[in-house]
């Protein structure tokens, strides 16, 4: 069976059926040959026997009487049966009475003479002797010699057997065809079917097959399991796809958020088993250099005031939010969740966490605390700068009728004085408050123009003013060119120039000069004064709304706060120098390249 | 008036008004008319001048000394240092510390309030809008401050 193994399965049928077809024909011829044989011979003996017979007693007569010649006669009559090849009479002392050869005499003949009565089978020759009796005694012999002709009888059968063994044999062959036809070539053909399917993964082929025998079932069953196959073949290529897909997903969620992922270890250093890339956006270090503190440490660019609170708070799930340094030394808002976790299988511990950039939403808060200030000081205003005055106007005109009929000129005109200013601080303040509310709200198209004409549009502006206080103009203007929301640059100009000329009133030989110049290659304007000069303690007062450093000076607290907020606007910059009480004041600004009505727009809404 | 009697009690005490609204100065020192204090009352415009006072600096700096007040009365909103900021000053120096301040602002705002408390503030009051009431204030404020409040003695 072994050596059957490797050959294809027809082969096998074919060998099978031929092999024992084979033996089974050999032996079936042989049984009947031989059979055949032995029932020829037998017959062959019976019939000798019964001519024996036959003859002897014809010839007991002519024996008895002595008649040779018509024992002769009878002899004769063998010539009929063709096999008798002679026969021989013989009298009772064995001497030979008659005679008959078909062919020439044998010699031999007189060997058998001898013999018991019976048959004897020698050399393709039956010889048979046959006593003849008359009256009860025998008279004589008969000798008969009989060809069998038994070689062409065997090779007559041997031909008959070896004709039944080739049709036989081809019957096998065409038998093990058949069977393999019908029953091998079905599973050949599932086999080179398989084969194809399992080569091309296509187990969307139908194999079924009609029929109720076991191949069909076999077909059937396979083509049952390649729909099972191919149904969670799809399946699993739909999962697939949607594993990939949130792969993906996750890949792009982790790759594209602003925040950092990391794991750590539970130690002071947060030594980073994994960092995503981000944290290079974030801090500027690559994170191979915080992977296991390959160059430092996490810890290392925490910003140092806030390590102690950051390390108090990392326990369990936590929520962070402190300051780090950056690799070129900057200061950056964080915010850092994460959550140790404590693996009971393995007993390690390792602390997962995202860390988020919020340096703008810090930025954005601060601005919004400034804003909320801001509110918060226009309400207060509202109710204390706008109050102050009507205390004032109640008041005193709750003295002067006293004041009359006491006809105290003094306290008359006082009384009226105070009146006058208050009402006049109302007006002042509530026409500036307007002011400051439209700033943002109206927005002109930026436009460009020259800065000495528009500086000469703002002085005849301020020319009574100027003029009355008997003050010096110079102008000191590169031809440079100031782009942005022209009506309300014209306003900075003309409050600087005002509050200038407000504080140079009493120097002597006031000046205010107004010009460009070029430091750290921006172009500045500035405005400068020859007045009172400004305190260097107080000089973070200067643009807050509603600011007054002089108590009498009549400002509301209003111009300063505008013009910052104009220039801011624009994305600039105002700020103010003085060496000091008594030496002068220059305001310089400023303004920013990337003004655009519609960013101020959104700043105010 | 009895009341005038009563006052003379405290005849002898100085008083410190921080007030930078010229009008509202004249105010309360019409008020205080009626009290014949006027004599006993320093007037100074800003926080600064206020602190320069008490620190006998800046224009207050020399021969010219003035007795440390026994009473102060502080507006909230100044030019250059704010009302607040002159009573953490006071309220911080063992010197001034024991010195009554009285906040007399037109601002009813909680947070200027609790500010003022927060910094020890000994009484904050607000400006009537009515002269009438403005009257009534100052005549209750007195009759306390300067009939039955006793002061420690320096």
């Amino acid at each position: 069976m072994i050596l059957l193994r490797n050959l294809k399965i027809h082969q096998k049928l074919i060998i099978i059926f031929t092999v024992f077809g084979g033996i089974m024909t050999i032996t079936s011829t042989f049984i009947t040959f031989i059979n055949e044989l032995s029932l020829e011979e037998k017959n062959l003996v019976r019939n000798a026997e019964l001519q024996a017979k036959l003859i002897s007693e014809y010839c007991a007569l002519p024996l008895d009487f002595n008649y040779p010649d018509e024992a002769l006669e009878i002899l004769q009559k063998l010539k009929n049966i063709k096999n008798v090849s002679s026969a021989l009479l013989l009298n009772a002392s064995d001497s030979v009475f008659a005679r008959y050869d078909r062919d020439t005499e044998s010699e031999h003949l007189s060997l058998y003479i001898s013999m018991n009565e019976g048959h004897y089978l020698h050399d393709n020759h039956l010889h048979v002797l046959q006593p003849i009796y008359l009256e009860g005694n025998q008279i004589g012999k008969l000798y008969m010699m009989v060809d069998t002709k038994m070689n062409e009888l065997i090779k007559e059968r041997l031909y008959t057997a070896l004709l039944l063994f080739f049709v036989l044999f081809i019957f096998t062959i065409l038998l093990a065809w058949l069977v393999q036809i019908v029953i091998a070539q079905p599973i050949i053909n599932l086999t080179s079917i398989t084969q194809i399917i399992s080569k091309k993964n296509d187990y969307k082929t139908d194999i079924s097959r009609l029929g109720e025998d076991e191949i069909s079932k076999l077909y059937n069953s396979f083509n049952q399991m390649m729909k099972t196959i191919h149904n969670r073949d799809e399946k699993l290529q739909e999962t697939i796809k949607a594993l990939s897909a949130s792969e993906l997903r996750f890949r792009s969620l982790v790759s594209n958020q602003t925040g950092v992922v990391y794991r750590a270890n539970v130690d002071q250093h947060w030594t980073m088993s994994y960092i995503s890339p981000q944290i290079e956006d974030l801090s500027g270090y690559k994170a191979e250099h915080f992977i296991n503190n390959n160059k430092l440490s996490y810890k290392d660019i925490i910003f140092k005031e806030d390590i102690e609170e950051v390390l108090k708070d990392v326990k369990d799930r936590f929520k962070l939010e402190y300051r780090i340094v950056t690799a070129n030394s900057a200061l950056k808002w964080v915010h850092e969740q994460g959550q140790i976790i404590n693996d009971e299988e393995s007993g390690l511990s390792w602390i997962d966490g995202v860390i988020i950039d919020i340096t703008d939403r810090k930025l954005q808060e601060q601005e919004l605390l400034e804003k909320n200030e801001e509110l918060e000081r226009f309400t207060y205003t509202v109710s204390h700068d706008l109050k102050s005055p009507l205390v004032t106007i109640k008041a005193f005109t709750g003295y002067l009728p006293s004041d009359i009929k006491k006809g105290d000129e003094v306290r008359i005109n006082k009384d009226l004085h105070f009146i006058q200013n208050a009402a006049e601080k109302m007006s002042q303040l509530l026409d500036e408050l307007l002011e400051l509310s439209r700033i943002g709200r109206k927005v002109n198209p930026p436009k460009t123009m020259n800065f000495e004409i528009l500086v000469n549009e703002v002085l005849q502006l301020v020319a009574g003013r100027i003029e009355k206080a008997k003050i010096n103009i110079k102008l000191n203007i590169a031809p440079v060119n100031i782009t942005g929301d022209i009506p309300r640059l014209t306003e900075v100009l003309q409050n600087l120039i005002d509050n200038a000329a407000k504080f140079t009133s009493d120097s002597e030989n006031p000046t205010i000069e107004i010009g460009t110049l070029i430091e750290q290659g921006n172009t500045i304007f500035y405005v400068k004064d020859n007045g009172i000069g400004i305190d260097p303690r107080y000089m973070h007062k200067l643009f807050g709304l509603f600011e007054k450093l002089d108590a009498h000076s009549d400002g509301t607290g209003i111009g300063l706060a505008l013009v910052k907020r104009i220039v801011e606007l624009h994305n600039g910059k105002v700020w103010a120098e003085s060496e000091g009480l008594g030496k002068g004041t220059t305001f310089k600004f400023k303004i920013g390249n990337t003004f655009t009505p519609k960013n101020t727009a959104a700043l105010y809404q | 008036m009895p009341l005038r009697r009563i006052m003379r009690l405290n005849e002898n005490i100085s008083i410190l008004l921080v007030e930078d609204n010229p009008a509202h100065a004249e105010i309360v020192l019409r008020s205080f008319e009626t009290y014949d204090m006027n004599e006993n009352i320093f007037h100074v415009s800003d926080g600064q001048e206020a602190l320069d006072y008490l620190y006998r600096e800046g224009n207050f700096a020399g021969g010219n000394a003035k007795r440390i007040p026994d009473l102060i009365i502080l507006d909230l909103r100044l030019p250059k240092v704010d009302g607040i900021e002159v009573l953490k000053k006071i309220k911080s120096d063992i010197k001034f510390k024991t010195i009554p301040v009285i906040i007399l602002t037109t601002s009813e705002s909680d947070k200027d309030i609790a500010k003022a408390y927060t910094n020890h503030v000994n009484s904050y009051l607000v400006k009537p809008i009515d002269l009438e009431k403005f009257g009534e204030l100052i005549e209750s404020f007195g009759y306390y401050w300067f009939s039955w409040n006793k002061f420690p003695v320096n």
